[in-house]
């Protein structure tokens, strides 16, 4: 997978939120997306996804326009793992995995016993096999991200778009997710693009990171060159501090609020 | 481990389609003329294999020419608003609407009693209900749609279903009031209130084409109505295209509603509960939750229709009875599972 985001302008009924943005993305890495609330995170995600037309610049991926794709051609590719949300109808967990397997079936006919073994396997992938027949409504916040998360590999998408895999889940779960998707990048072929609020999920990941700022900057480099104490002031507009935590010889960076 | 649930489930469906088998056959027994449970046999044994004949010809007309299409009205009408039922909760992400909340029902009901005002045939009662049914639940998703402004949809959706129901409804009275009192009126009101007493064959091989016509589609259509389930973005990241999936599903679901209202006037709640009836029994997915409304939908309106004639001497119009018998389910299933719906 080759995703290459080439001077991407994107918006709202022709009102630009994000311009000029380019940047590339393989397999096996993954990228940060970092900025305030409403600087176009979720707009910028929706255009890579094709939900959005871009209003201006191209998006290749694997070296194809896919600006003239059919939903089916995006899903076999892409895949999207939104929010946890609570669905209208108590769905057992198999059946949101196998709801991956969509794009991969005919139009009129449902997911047979191959499809239920990805689904299977893809759960199993992520640890949490013994969830398939569980109703989705009743299982934790934590374990509802990383189904949705497995319907994406279901897909067997190569870039995952994951939006704020984090937000709402409580601490533990927030780190069994990212440990997830470190694991995932790693080991599995696809490429992972992800927003969150939390600068340290960045440092913890180990991926790519794009700050966006409110004038329409946005900023694309390793966590180390991006996240520094100057950017993230002119962004989010706090003092911060990153310091450095050892563990024999193994350090890593954290983002503290500066006293 | 996996495939007991689907087999369970298939289990539960067959289960149900024997019941409704065992009440098909009650149902040929039971009226004013008294036919023995071994007559009957004997009357379609003889029949299928060309016997001779040991039974009269009021027997047998009692049972091919009042009974039988009185049945398959009941089971056609019940079937076509249950799986239209199913099919809009899913397509509008919206656990509380049917046919009747979302004005569909009135909206046909109007066409219908047009068509029957201007003395329209059975096939145009069809095309007037289809439209105008059609057109209702055009008017209520695009006001709904417009109204909410994002995720507060589902009671929206409700209260638009009203204004249009209530809207058709009134064009309804109106027609009423026009219609000539000796012959006209009492046909609309009679057939308004829900009764399948004076279905013929005709009617019923007329009204159960499109009710095939949108059920096939559906039915094969039932794995997407999963993926809608959990919204438009999502399942067009899934790989559905999901405007032509919604207006077609949507045609189809309004296809069933307006032809079952055009035989059996508006009969409430059936679209609304038996579809969580079944989901009670097999869960949500549309896999085995359509099939399985498709068959109790028509056991439910069978057997009211059974109890609609036998309860009292004079017949109770069935639209009456699945209300009374609807309502306590919906706030039932309003109350079990409030926080779910609301979110």
């Amino acid at each position: 997978m080759n995703l290459e985001v080439r001077k991407v302008t994107c918006g709202y009924g022709g009102k630009a939120v994000v311009s000029g943005v380019t940047f590339t993305l393989a397999s096996r890495d993954s990228l940060c997306l970092l900025g305030p609330n409403g600087v176009g995170k979720t707009t910028l995600f929706k255009t890579i996804l094709g939900l959005l037309k871009p209003l201006a610049g191209e998006i290749f991926l694997d070296e194809e326009d896919i600006a003239g794709w059919s939903r089916r051609q995006f899903a076999v590719k892409v895949g999207y793992v939104p929010q946890v949300h609570t669905p209208p109808f108590p769905f057992k967990v198999i059946d949101v995995v196998m709801l991956g397997r969509t794009a991969h079936i005919a139009p009129l006919s449902s997911p047979g016993r191959e499809d239920r073994e990805i689904a299977e396997g893809s759960l199993a992938t992520l640890g949490i096999a013994s969830l398939g027949d569980r109703n989705y409504t009743e299982i934790s916040g934590g374990e509802r991200q990383l189904v949705l998360i497995a319907r994406a590999l279901a897909q067997r998408a190569e870039l995952l778009i994951m939006d704020e895999p984090t937000a709402n889940l409580d601490f533990g779960n927030q780190i069994t997710v990212l440990n997830q998707v470190k694991k995932l990048v790693r080991e599995s072929n696809v490429g992972v693009i992800m927003t969150t609020h939390f600068p340290n999920h960045a440092f913890f990941t180990g991926s790519k990171v794009a700050v966006m700022g409110r004038n329409n900057t946005f900023e694309i480099g390793s966590a180390d060159g991006v996240i520094t104490e100057e950017h993230l002031k002119k962004v989010y507009g706090v003092e911060v501090k990153i310091v450095t935590v050892r563990e024999g010889d193994h350090g890593t960076k954290v983002v503290v609020p500066a006293a | 481990m996996k495939t007991t649930s689907v087999t369970a489930e298939n289990l539960k469906i067959s289960t149900v389609t024997l019941l409704l088998v065992i009440l098909v056959f009650v149902s040929f027994l039971i009226g004013r003329y008294p036919l023995a449970p071994s007559m009957v046999l004997r009357i379609f044994v003889g029949k299928a294999l060309h016997l001779c004949r040991s039974w009269t010809d009021d027997m047998e007309a009692v049972l091919f020419k009042i009974r039988l299409p009185r049945i398959a009205a009941a089971m056609v009408v019940g079937a076509a608003l249950t799986a239209s039922g199913a099919a809009y909760q899913g397509m509008f992400r919206n656990p509380l609407v049917s046919p009747d909340i979302l004005g569909v029902s009135a909206g046909a009901g109007f066409g219908a009693a047009l068509a029957i005002l201007l003395s329209w045939g059975i096939v145009g009662i069809q095309l007037s209900a289809f439209g105008f049914g059609l057109f209702a639940v055009m008017a209520t998703y695009v006001v709904s749609t417009k109204f909410s402004k994002n995720r507060d949809t589902v009671l929206v959706m409700i209260l638009a279903g009203v204004i249009v129901g209530t809207l058709f409804s009134s064009f309804v009275s109106l027609i009423k009031y026009v219609a000539d009192p000796s012959n006209k009126l009492p046909a609309i009101t009679y057939w308004l209130m829900g009764s399948l007493s004076s279905v013929s064959s005709h009617d019923v091989f007329v009204a159960s084409i499109p009710v095939f016509l949108g059920l096939i589609p559906v039915l094969l259509l039932r794995w997407r109505l999963n993926v809608m389930s959990f919204g438009d973005e999502e399942a067009k990241t899934l790989g559905v295209n999901t405007g032509v999936l919604r207006f077609g599903v949507v045609v189809c679901a309004t296809l069933m509603t307006a032809s079952a209202v055009s035989i059996s006037g508006v009969i409430g709640l059936v679209g609304l509960i038996v579809p969580h009836l079944a989901r009670l029994l097999v869960g949500p997915n549309y896999k085995v939750l359509l099939p399985m409304s498709v068959v109790m939908g028509a056991l439910f309106l069978l057997g009211v229709d059974d109890l609609a004639r036998t309860m009292y001497s004079a017949e109770i119009p069935l639209g009456i009875i699945t209300s009374v018998v609807g309502a306590p389910i919906f706030l039932y299933l309003l109350l079990s599972s409030r926080g779910s719906w609301t979110n």
